[in-house]
């Protein structure tokens, strides 16, 4: 697969190993990584659509603020998204997306995890065989 | 950065001032401990902590130190204002005054035994928890503005208790630096659904009876007597508090360079106290610690409404009083003896409690003469402890000792061994009564995915730095 994520094992919090052949695959399989931890992506239905802007000082910073946006809009409003349509300007350090999924209710559907925030622990963005990888961890 | 560490008694450890080491690291930890922190790189981190602008004393790390985000949790750093000593965001957590409140009563078993089934499941109904949990009350933006302005305080002008329950509280329950406008608009997005709700993660309310007295004076004295039964409180700030935390983070990134702050570890990024942004985000901090004391606040009246509806009592029959709330998230300026000097420092406790002895400053009023008791929660179903604060800490530790167990082991490794139903029922045999929204979060936070308390409590004891009065043993348990 060209782009993806595993979880990984974290003491006290959780993390993932995220790969993509392009940035925007990269931070797409991020952002599916960190949903999969709130709930199943699998049936989530595409009903409705975000957009999203992100601007930071680094390629690290800006995937660290695009997840916690994410998490932001899942905490708020309950959108759970599973497909994304990312562009990223990498000498500005910005992202602009199209998110799509759905506005979950809690009553009706297991969310497994609260995450405060994504950090930057042990996270460095590198090229490695034509793929960009990073770890992320989330402190829950 | 390679560690040397050097043995200086059966529960200290020092890490020699090296390279871009400031100060000296210090962690309390006894030799069986100290195999397991080298392996998780805390050590390192203690290290790390250690580089930080105006930092005295020592790097320091409780018992229960576990690797955390720049900062170990369990983490101790004392930086000193007049000499630029700096405020990080990551030496104190994303969540932002996690604390313990303790409320006892008048009761014992025998008085709510017949009832118990019917308390936990009404403390179930009536305290929001789980993913996502709201508050059972909406307030508007002006409602929780005036909350992270007042605190406690707020909680009990709105009716949520008595303005005797504030004389227990560290600080009254409220940092009067708050400000929050120096919020963002998500941090108050975040939590104007949130006041009065537990969460989920590691947050719980537990029915505990006294089940040992240690020292038999400090427990008159607290009010405690064995066979008691006590409610216990774990909560913090919710999304007001993670968010303001990671708004201010990205601040520091920025403004670290301003000042030419230098670290070993973007994590710590902080900015001298004496600064616009340090002031901006202590005021920020305050107003999101003022939440989390609202919260518990809240929270403790509904635990007394249950209680009385429940056992048709009088709330003089049933003296449910709250005995401390202590935040272990938090930093506090504070005044503290360094090399025979009094010096105002930024106290940052990441997983830390007070220790405060009889007659020192740092009391609240009801403990001036006494010492604030400390509640030291074990993991689920295990024991728990109520400490008070010694000489020794004021000394060595700026009257710091642990907070908890701390993890062992990883969330998914909890639930591959551990079935929530399972765990359910072997709790229910010995004697434990369960309610959960999640069995896998009850999984999640299983007795074996955490450290010993015991241990914990015993090398904060065997160094002096706290004192066990009393331990207890948890009837009930309410996770999220």
């Amino acid at each position: 697969m060209s782009a993806g994520f595993t979880p990984i094992e974290h003491t006290a919090d959780v993390g993932l190993e995220v790969w993509g052949k392009t940035l925007e695959e990269l931070f797409g399989a991020a952002a599916c990584g960190m949903f999969s931890f709130f709930t199943s992506l699998e049936d989530i239905k595409p009903s409705k659509s975000k957009n999203v802007v992100v601007k930071s000082n680094d390629l690290e910073e800006l995937l660290v603020d695009w997840l916690n946006e994410l998490n932001y809009l899942f905490e708020t409003e309950k959108f759970v998204f599973n497909t994304f349509k990312i562009t990223i300007d990498k000498s500005k350090f910005t992202l602009k997306a199209k998110c799509t999924g759905e506005k979950i209710d809690l009553s009706k559907r297991e969310v497994m995890t609260e995450i405060k925030a994504a950090t930057f622990s042990d996270l460095q963005i590198k090229r490695q065989n034509n793929l960009y990888k990073t770890t992320v961890i989330f402190d829950v | 950065m390679e560690i040397n560490l050097k043995k200086i008694d059966n529960n200290r450890w020092e890490i020699p001032k090296t390279g871009g080491m400031r100060v000296p690291g210090k962690i309390f930890a006894s030799e069986k401990m100290i195999e397991k922190i080298i392996q998780d790189k805390a050590v390192n981190q203690v290290a790390n902590v250690a580089h930080i602008p105006g930092i005295v004393g020592f790097s320091l790390a409780m018992p229960d130190i576990h690797w955390g985000y720049g900062m170990p949790i369990g983490g101790v750093a004392a930086t000193e204002i007049s000499q630029g000593g700096i405020i990080s965001p990551g030496m104190v957590g994303y969540d932002t005054n996690c604390g313990m409140r303790l409320v006892a009563t008048k009761l014992d078993f025998a008085a709510l035994k017949n009832q118990l089934e019917a308390l936990i499941n009404l403390l179930f109904k009536a305290v929001p928890s789980g993913v996502g949990s709201k508050g059972r009350i909406s307030f508007n933006k002006k409602d929780l503005k005036q909350a992270l302005c007042k605190g406690a305080k707020w909680a009990v002008e709105k009716g949520f208790g008595e303005m005797e329950d504030l004389d227990a509280l560290e600080s009254g329950g409220r940092f009067e630096t708050a400000d929050p406008e120096k919020l963002s608009y998500k941090a108050l997005e975040r939590g104007v659904d949130q006041l009065g709700s537990l969460g989920s993660g590691n947050h719980f309310l537990e029915i505990q009876i006294l089940d040992e007295v240690f020292d038999e004076k400090k427990s008159q004295e607290f009010g405690l007597f064995k066979g008691q039964i006590l409610v216990m409180i774990h909560t913090g700030s919710r999304g007001v508090g993670h968010q303001m935390c990671t708004d201010q983070l990205k601040i520091m990134e920025q403004a670290h360079a301003k000042y030419k702050v230098q670290l070993p570890d973007r994590q710590l990024a902080g900015v001298p106290f004496d600064t616009d942004e340090g002031r901006n985000y202590f005021a920020a901090m305050s107003a999101a610690a003022n939440f989390a004391w609202a919260n518990r606040q809240m929270i403790t009246h509904w635990v007394r409404e249950v209680f009385m509806k429940t056992l048709n009592e009088s709330p003089k029959n049933l003296g449910l009083e709250v005995i401390s709330d202590i935040g272990h998230n938090l930093a506090r300026v504070e005044e503290h003896d360094v090399d025979g000097k009094k010096k105002k420092v930024v106290v940052h406790r990441k997983g830390a409690a007070l220790s405060i002895p009889p007659n020192h400053p740092l009391n609240p009023p009801k403990y001036k003469g006494i010492g604030l008791p400390i509640l030291i929660p074990g993991s689920m179903g295990t024991a728990s402890y109520i400490l008070v604060g010694t000489e020794q800490a004021a000394k060595e530790t700026f009257c710091s000792t642990c907070h908890g167990a701390g993890r062992a082991m990883s969330r998914s490794e909890a639930v591959r061994r551990v079935r929530g139903n399972d765990l359910a029922n072997e709790l229910n045999s010995k004697g434990i009564l369960v309610q959960t929204g999640s069995l896998r979060g009850l999984a999640e936070e299983a007795p074996i995915a955490y450290k010993d308390v015991s241990e914990v409590v015993n090398v904060c004891q065997a160094a002096g730095i706290s004192k066990k009065v009393a331990k207890l043993k948890p009837i009930a348990v309410i996770k999220g």
